[in-house]
């Protein structure tokens, strides 16, 4: 969603896989970056690097809710930990709904897929033999197109099923 | 003070955008709720459907919440509370001489030493041991005796109008202050809505405004403890006016601001405006009920010991005057003489009895 006022825009997040290797920043709704600790890159595969990016996935969201919970709290004064729990039934649908958006994001050079479930569960495909043939920082630049791709598409999947009614 | 009225203005100009363009997005989800497909549309695409869409309805999308306008220019004129205090601290100038003994003003915890001017008052009588005569007998034992009581039960008097200004100044500060957090939590919970988050689980806020009045406005004419205390140092018949403050009612402790939609939310927020503004009325008649009731009891008429402090109220008041009997107020004018000093026999002195003996009295020296 497009708003002039929204803080969403200004806030931003970052992650770093546990064992050090992987890093990524959300900056506003949708613009992302990944990088890796340096030579990384050259001596992995396809398949661990798509491991650590289904990992970061999943930590960069958390980080970037924790942080617009401590931006809230700030603004209110008050701690605001998360979300209470669904009070109506038609309220716990919806958030179903959202947790299932299937979100998908292709960088234009096709070398990066990323798919995830309510930005929580991630999946990355990455075409075969691109690591570590392809330049790192022409990798790196395609996964964030990806991600920003798909985050895009989550939240226009999101405006729309948090607009329904589900009683 | 910063610039309230000005920050009321262009935060809520803000928030009714933010209204605006979410329930436009939200209205214009609904129309293409049944086409799924749409759910494919990139970023660009997405956003070209919704500029059309909003170009078209944005008037009468805009025009749902064109209320909010007034509701807010309202709430950006409420009182100044600078402009109050001056006036309650102008009534010290009236508290200092009326110090008869050391007392302490309840409403802000301020002490006044005795003035200068009391310091032979309770020796008079002595002084003027041989003073005789009509005048000298009513002023040695009604009008001497009774000055300094009298002096004090009129400082807490003045003290009370102090403690009613204060109150309505910090009633009208916290007001401002719920205002601003009504505005905060508004727009959060549009941040939630936008982000497709629910409330928090505590998304209810405090009203500042609860209880803020209580401790200044309450200490005059119905006081807590020690303002018991006072009245009985001073050999007052008052001691009787309960020890027990009467709470204004609290109609809504805390509010949420929530809904599953930016006109939900809306409501919401109007709803909560409605509460505050009840909030307010109740503590305006609160303070003006303990102005009443110090009224009343210089007229006279207090309740009886032991009234419940529930049930302490002025006496029913309607244009010009009373409803009579229908509280159970006494009437006893020995209380008016507590804050009141009886006329002194001098004051009717004529040309014809101002040299009398038996009026003006004369010295004992003089006997025989």
């Amino acid at each position: 969603m497009e708003t002039r006022f929204s803080p969403l825009h200004n806030l931003g997040a970052e992650a770093a896989t546990p064992d050090g290797t992987t890093f990524g920043r959300v900056q506003g709704i949708s613009k992302v970056e990944v990088w890796f600790t340096p030579g990384y890159y050259q001596y992995a595969n396809d398949q661990r690097i798509a491991d650590k990016l289904e990992q970061l996935g999943r930590l960069l969201w958390t980080a970037r809710t924790k942080e617009y919970y401590r931006y809230k709290s700030r603004k209110l004064n008050r701690v605001i930990r998360g979300e209470s729990r669904p009070e109506t039934p038609a309220q716990e649908r919806r958030r179903d709904a959202r947790n299932n958006i299937v979100a998908v994001g292709r960088s234009g050079d096709g070398l990066v897929e990323l798919e995830s479930i309510g930005l929580f569960q991630w999946r990355a495909t990455i075409a075969p033999g691109t690591v570590p043939r392809v330049d790192e920082a022409e990798f790196t630049r395609a996964c964030g197109e990806a991600a920003e791709r798909l985050v895009e598409q989550h939240v226009n999947k999101l405006a729309w099923v948090w607009a329904q009614n589900y009683s | 003070m910063s610039d309230y009225a000005g920050d009321v203005k262009s935060k809520a100009e803000a928030l009714k955008q933010k209204f605006i363009e979410l329930e436009l997005q939200w209205q214009m989800d609904q129309i293409y709720a049944d086409n799924k497909d749409d759910l494919q549309w990139t970023h660009e695409e997405r956003l070209a459907a919704m500029k059309s869409w909003e170009t078209e309805n944005y008037d009468e999308v805009a025009s749902w919440f064109a209320d909010l306008d007034d509701i807010f220019k309202e709430l950006a004129q409420m009182p100044d509370p600078t402009t109050i205090t001056p006036k309650a601290d102008e009534l010290k100038a009236a508290m200092t001489p009326l110090a008869g003994r050391p007392c302490d003003d309840l409403s802000e915890g301020e002490s006044y030493d005795q003035d200068q001017a009391y310091r032979y008052v309770g020796d008079t009588a002595i002084y003027l041991d041989e003073w005789k005569g009509d005048a000298a007998i009513a002023f040695k034992t009604q009008f001497a005796p009774a000055f300094q009581d009298v002096a004090v039960h009129e400082f807490r008097a003045v003290q009370s109008l102090k403690g009613a200004l204060m109150a309505e100044a910090e009633l009208w500060k916290k007001g401002r202050e719920d205002v601003l957090t009504l505005l905060k939590e508004t727009d959060a919970a549009l941040d939630d809505y936008e982000g497709g988050r629910d409330g928090a689980a505590d998304a209810a806020f405090a009203l500042a405004v609860i209880g803020a009045i209580v401790a200044v406005a309450a200490v005059p004419a119905t006081g807590g403890t020690s303002a018991a205390l006072y009245w009985t140092m001073a050999g007052s018949a008052l001691a009787v006016t309960g020890a027990a403050v009467s709470y204004p009612d609290e109609p809504k402790k805390e509010l949420a601001i929530k809904g599953d939609s930016p006109h939900d939310i809306c409501q919401s927020m109007r709803e909560a405006v409605v509460d505050m503004k009840l909030q307010w009325i109740d503590d305006e008649a609160f303070i003006r009920d303990q102005l009443y009731i110090l009224t009343d009891t210089m007229q006279g008429y207090t309740q009886p010991a032991g009234t419940d402090p529930d049930d302490v109220e002025p006496r029913p008041r309607y244009k010009g005057g009373y409803y009579p009997g229908t509280s159970n107020h006494v009437y006893n004018e020995k209380t008016i003489w507590e804050f009141r000093l009886p006329r002194p026999a001098l004051a009717d002195s004529t040309p014809g009895n101002i040299v009398d003996d038996d009026h003006m009295g004369r010295h004992d020296d003089f006997d025989d």
